[in-house]
């Protein structure tokens, strides 16, 4: 425990107050969905907004993470290949891809053309964010 | 945020009671210390932008060793969007804090705080003075807000420094909500 505590504004004060007195009523009542009825929510309904929000939210950033390593991954195929235009660019980017990783082929494919919901719901959560690059990074850097 | 910490934390979020957790909060902390925010905007609109500044934005950290539950600096951005947003509406529409004479207080009328902000100082002095009020000859309550503001906090902190047990503290903590029911709307 620190002995040397810095003096605290009002709002600090106010805030740590606040928190602590939450968690006390929290330890007290843990049913939550009683405490939101008295600040009259609907808490089922609140909860189904709330997954909603979090599952677009998601969502957008599976896409925005595939779609940041993928343009590293463009790069770093452009700077390889600086040589080889159109077709023959893209035909080696396919042909490194790993044919096993639909998730990155659908990434890679929705870059080119559009991409329906249907093959967003068939991406798995877990394994892009976290295994979408494994491939790549494991590749040498000369070809 | 890495990609990591972002699974981690939308795993979490994932939990219906984690998300229903910081709309309660939410909740709470306008009824007890922001009041009403400009703009018709909602608890559950802070607690979504708290989502989306930490996960998406980058605009905040989040030491998931220190804290694995994401709803802790969740709850901390809830509470710095509020006062933020106040502040904003502060500044865009000019409302100054004006003493009994009419005369408008500065900041320099709050010498003791870190909140550049005439309004939200103001606010919250009157929010302690309330607090004051609602303890005023209740030694034990007493002990636990001087504790607070030697900067002892949480529960723990606050029973090794006054030699009581954790329970007793959250029982005087729950003792201090109900006193406090009295004197502010909450």
């Amino acid at each position: 425990m620190s002995t040397d505590k810095k003096k605290r504004s009002d709002k600090e004060i106010v805030e740590s107050l606040f928190d602590l007195m939450y968690e006390a009523e929290t330890a007290e009542n843990p049913d939550v969905d009683a405490r939101l009825r008295e600040h009259h929510m609907d808490p089922d309904a609140l909860a189904a907004e709330g997954m909603r929000f979090v599952k677009n939210l998601k969502r957008e950033l599976r896409f925005s993470a595939a779609d940041r390593k993928l343009q590293g991954f463009v790069d770093f195929l452009s700077s390889v290949t600086a040589e080889a235009t159109g077709r023959t660019r893209r035909a080696l980017i396919e042909r490194l891809l790993c044919p096993q990783d639909k998730q990155l082929q659908l990434v890679f494919n929705r870059r080119l053309t559009k991409i329906t919901d249907a093959d967003l719901e068939s991406l798995d959560d877990d394994s892009l964010l976290l295994e979408l690059w494994k491939d790549f990074s494991s590749k040498p850097e000369e070809d | 945020m890495n990609d990591r910490k972002c699974l981690k934390a939308l795993k979490q979020l994932e939990d219906p009671k984690k998300l229903k957790l910081l709309y309660d909060y939410a909740a709470r902390f306008y009824r007890f210390v922001s009041g009403p925010l400009p703009g018709g905007i909602e608890p559950k609109d802070v607690v979504h932008q708290a989502i989306q500044e930490l996960l998406a934005e980058g605009k905040r950290t989040w030491d998931d060793k220190e804290y694995p539950d994401v709803t802790v600096p969740l709850r901390g951005i809830i509470r710095s969007i509020m006062s933020h947003t106040k502040n904003q509406a502060y500044y865009k529409d000019r409302v100054r804090p004006k003493n009994e004479d009419g005369k408008e207080l500065d900041v320099d009328d709050f010498p003791c705080t870190d909140d550049k902000n005439p309004q939200t100082s103001l606010d919250f002095s009157r929010l302690r003075r309330k607090i004051e009020t609602a303890i005023e000859g209740d030694d034990d309550l007493l002990d636990i807000y001087f504790a607070i503001l030697e900067g002892y906090d949480p529960s723990q902190e606050i029973a090794e420094y006054l030699g009581i047990s954790v329970k007793e503290v959250n029982n005087r903590l729950r003792r201090l909500r109900r006193k406090c029911q009295n004197e502010i709307e909450y």
